[in-house]
């Protein structure tokens, strides 16, 4: 017994010390499986992505192919990424509303790309290139919101929006049984409402609760009372007359700050339409 | 005659010889147990801590950028400001719709690095120019 009380008394700091490190190590999912990182990757990668605030002169414009070559190595990092099941942007939420998010911009750029590719591919009849772009790009766009707060959502979105109307062009130029399945089932793995819109509300809300945006204690206390019905609104239109009334009467500090529900009502339904035309499509 | 003689006296010296008392064993206490177990334990401790500041130390050396803090001012061409939730909220609410501060995002960030009078597709062409 002597001898086992300091054995153990040494074995127990050794562990307080070395327990963190053993746990990084004994992670059951490797870091380097993280699709945000594969994707920051190909942020790096992108070239001359200034090219895409400009008019593109036409689709048969060697600039238009120099600007995709330039741009193979950002776009296959991207689809790359798009096979893993993780993606975590790791954005950082104790800095409150000061979280940086510019990959939501580079996001943006890269989903652009990705979608012009496509209908470059497309145009030049390499279907099969095109339905991997276009499945790597929804795939992407989706994952763009992951975690994130209403504007990395909104912008999910509008990249969604982006790709779905290809697959119309895709499916009448011909696609092959392969083909059809591959995007019906990205769509299926979209789910009906396409992204997290009541995840990413939540997030939105719940920023504001921090001392960062000043909230006296009407504002917090209405705050808990719009939330739900905020989120409620994401499945349910039919509250939001109730809710935009709430807002109406909430205290102007938190009135100021707080996203317009009609617009992100409105976004959420149309890409709900746009996802079942789609699919109607495939059918 | 003469080594019987020499035997005898050896035997007698040698009888001189007692064998002595042993002396009775130290008491080991419970207070020196716990003794020698803490210093083994600071010996851990102290071995560690030694160890993470040379790791520590070493990183920190390895860290270090050769670039001078001149050079790395004249490294930063123009300021850069990432783009914060805050920011990001802004815009949607300054803009007439979702898509036109998507817009004004992507636009915003790419007018900086080209000029309003030259496209983008000039910029490209002008890389292709070899010197």
């Amino acid at each position: 017994m002597r001898v086992i009380r300091p054995i153990a008394m040494i074995a127990l700091l050794a562990g307080f010390f070395a327990g963190p490190a053993l746990s990084q190590t004994a992670s059951p999912e490797p870091l380097g499986e993280n699709a945000a990182l594969r994707y920051w990757s190909a942020f790096a990668e992108m070239q001359d992505s200034a090219m895409m605030s400009h008019k593109i002169p036409g689709l048969d414009d060697p600039r238009v192919k120099e600007l995709f070559d330039k741009n193979r190595a950002a776009l296959d990092t991207m689809q790359r990424g798009t096979m893993l099941p993780k993606c975590d942007w790791g954005i950082d939420y104790q800095l409150g509303a000061n979280a940086p998010v510019e990959y939501v911009r580079k996001a943006l750029l890269l989903g652009n790309l990705n979608a012009l590719y496509v209908m470059y591919l497309e145009a030049h009849g390499d279907t099969e290139g095109a339905v991997r772009a276009l499945v790597a790009g929804l795939r992407f766009s989706h994952d763009v919101a992951n975690d994130g707060t209403l504007f990395a959502t909104e912008a999910a979105d509008q990249l969604l929006m982006d790709h779905l109307p290809m697959i119309a062009n895709i499916v009448h130029a011909g696609v092959s049984p392969a083909q059809r399945s591959a995007l019906q089932k990205v769509l299926a793995q979209l789910g009906p409402a396409g992204l997290d819109w009541q995840g990413a509300v939540k997030r939105e809300l719940g920023l504001y609760q921090g001392t960062d945006h000043g909230l006296s204690a009407q504002g917090l206390a209405a705050l808990s009372q719009i939330t739900p019905l905020y989120v409620d609104a994401m499945s349910d239109s039919s509250v939001l007359p109730r809710l935009q009334n709430m807002i109406a009467n909430a205290p102007t500090g938190l009135r100021n700050f707080m996203p317009n529900p009609e617009r992100v009502v409105e976004a959420e339904q149309s890409l709900q339409n746009h996802l079942a035309e789609a699919r109607g499509l495939l059918q | 005659m003469q080594m019987r003689a020499d035997d005898e006296r050896f035997e007698t010296y040698l009888k001189q010889f007692y064998p002595r008392t042993p002396e009775e064993l130290p008491m080991v206490t419970r207070g020196r147990h716990a003794r020698r177990a803490l210093a083994l334990g600071a010996w851990a401790v102290a071995m560690f801590l030694t160890a993470a500041l040379l790791a520590a130390n070493w990183t920190a050396k390895r860290s270090h950028s050769p670039i001078s803090t001149e050079n790395w001012s004249a490294l930063q061409v123009g300021e850069f400001h990432p783009l914060t939730i805050r920011a990001a909220n802004e815009l949607l609410e300054r803009a007439p719709s979702l898509k036109a501060a998507m817009d004004e995002l992507v636009l915003g960030s790419q007018q900086e690095a080209v000029p309003k009078n030259q496209s983008a597709f000039d910029v490209l062409s002008e890389e292709n120019i070899n010197p």
